[in-house]
């Protein structure tokens, strides 16, 4: 299983286009600190300006893990293109190169398979989040040093730098989780096709079209909200929250990992029985 | 015989006005003499904020005055103190020129209103509650032109020259409205407030370790 899982890790850091997400990821984060070095101070001034009537400041705000948050926000919709783009051309893209039935002659069971290409897109999606936050961080801190934390989020929170740290970690874990359960649906709807394309078109289209629903205000969007899988993948932003609703946060969590799981599961059990005809 | 005691009221009556008028100049100016001698001081703060719209942990900062408009505050991180009702030179309440009109006077607190000649203050009118036998201001009600209006409330305990321990600032304040893109939220969740609608502020600021006339290098006050 480990030599497998290592064979599937190979394959998809040999791809060109897996790098494609790192390089966005650092090109954005680059224009967007040094944009925010030349602008950040009116930017922010804007963003506080009614305090500014009433109260003296002292201190930096535009520090790097500002502009972190900023950045995590900005992200939403790319995050989701860049790891379905890799989940969903796991089995779809082999199915077109037409190297699927060459894998599955040799003596592997297919459930063991498709479980090592799903764990290489679990360390995919790992990777790329965790590189979102460490440039994101290190860069930050190397050109506004660190300081308090300002978020919008609810209420005009502010945190003392002491307690940014553990709240960036949490963030970036329930990222990671959100991003799981969007790599899950595209490696999921890779299984049904031989063309990667339709399975990242279709994740995509499903991730706008139920963040549209989980975050407009009308009653009826109620009922459907708790089923639809991105009223959890922002629950990162829980974190920034002044107190951290625990309940809801543990709720989120392990209704992701649910989501994984019943995507994972389908996917398995479908390739199981799937005629491979390419 | 009833016009002049008619008159003879009218006189008495304004001959009263006018001793009381200046018996409050004589306090204020009493209390103004108090803190002359004050040319520098430091004072550590805690600094607790209390608004609706704004959620901010308790800081602790250190300010440093220095005659004649010199302030600066220190403090770890990020700290914010209302500009309004902290006023850092101990007799900004009542500097400049004034006409004061005694509201009440009785044996223990005076409350005296202050009108601002400078018609070019951003201070319209402000109350003052004074307590007269320790000359000190225990309380304030200001009306300002841009600002609105602010209460202040001072505490003292025993410190020198009669600085406040306690001073709790109570304002109003505009909540504010952020682009939505801004805050990476494309659809909003809750209907915000109305623009123009206010809402209230309180600051308390708790001074301790005072350190008067003891020199401060005017270095402290050049911000990096």
């Amino acid at each position: 299983m480990l030599t497998l899982i290592k064979i599937e890790l190979e394959k998809t850091f040999c791809h060109k286009r897996s790098y494609i997400g790192f390089l966005t990821i650092f090109v954005i984060i680059v224009i967007v600190q040094l944009a925010m070095y030349v602008e950040g101070n009116s930017l922010l001034s804007f963003f506080i300006q009614n305090l500014k009537d009433v109260f003296l400041f002292e201190g930096n705000l535009l520090n790097g893990y500002f502009i972190t948050f900023i950045l995590l926000n900005s992200m939403w919709v790319l995050m989701p293109f860049l790891v379905s783009l890799i989940a969903g051309d796991m089995i779809a893209g082999e199915a077109n190169n037409g190297t699927l039935r060459m894998i599955l002659i040799r003596p592997v069971s297919r459930r063991n398979l498709i479980i090592a290409k799903f764990v290489a897109v679990v360390v995919y999606v790992f990777l790329i989040v965790l590189f979102l936050m460490a440039s994101s961080l290190l860069l930050g801190q190397l050109l506004f040093g660190a300081g308090d934390l300002i978020v919008y989020h609810g209420s005009l929170n502010i945190f003392e730098e002491s307690d940014v740290m553990w709240r960036f970690i949490m963030a970036f874990i329930y990222g990671f989780l959100g991003m799981m359960v969007v790599a899950s649906l595209a490696f999921l709807l890779s299984v049904f096709t031989e063309n990667s394309l339709g399975p990242i078109i279709i994740t995509m289209s499903l991730v706008i079209g139920f963040t549209i629903i989980s975050n407009l205000n009308l009653e009826l969007f109620n009922y459907i909200r708790p089923w639809v899988f991105t009223t959890y993948i922002s629950s990162w932003s829980l974190f920034f929250d002044y107190v951290v609703d625990w309940q809801r946060a543990i709720e989120s969590a392990i209704i992701s990992v649910l989501h994984i799981f019943v995507f994972c599961g389908i996917a398995i059990w479908y390739f199981n029985k799937k005629d491979i005809l390419t | 015989m009833k016009i002049f005691i008619g008159i003879f009221v009218l006189l008495l009556s304004v001959n009263l006005c006018s001793q009381q008028v200046n018996d409050s100049e004589k306090l204020l100016e009493e209390i103004k003499k108090k803190y002359e001698e004050i040319n520098d001081y430091q004072v550590k703060v805690h600094i607790h904020v209390d608004i609706d719209f704004l959620k901010i942990p308790d800081k602790k900062a250190t300010i440093y005055y220095k005659r004649p408009n010199k302030f600066r505050m220190k403090t770890k991180g990020f700290a914010m103190l209302p500009k309004k009702g902290v006023n850092f030179a101990p007799t900004d309440f009542i500097k400049g020129e004034y006409t004061t009109i005694s509201v009440s006077n009785n044996e223990i607190i005076a409350v005296v209103k202050i009108i601002p000649h400078d018609t070019e203050s951003d201070l319209i009118l402000s109350t003052l509650w004074i307590d007269i036998q320790k000359k000190r201001i225990i309380a304030v009600d200001a009306n300002t032109k841009k600002a609105g209006s602010y209460k202040v409330d001072l505490s003292y305990t025993d410190n020198p020259f009669d600085f406040p321990s306690v001073v709790n600032v109570s304002f109003d304040i505009k909540e504010f409205e952020l682009p939505i893109s801004f805050t990476g939220e494309f659809l909003k969740k809750e209907i915000k407030k109305a623009k123009d609608e206010e809402t209230k502020g309180r600051v308390t600021l708790s001074y301790s370790d005072y350190k008067i006339n003891e020199g401060i290098d005017d270095k402290i006050f050049n911000k990096k």
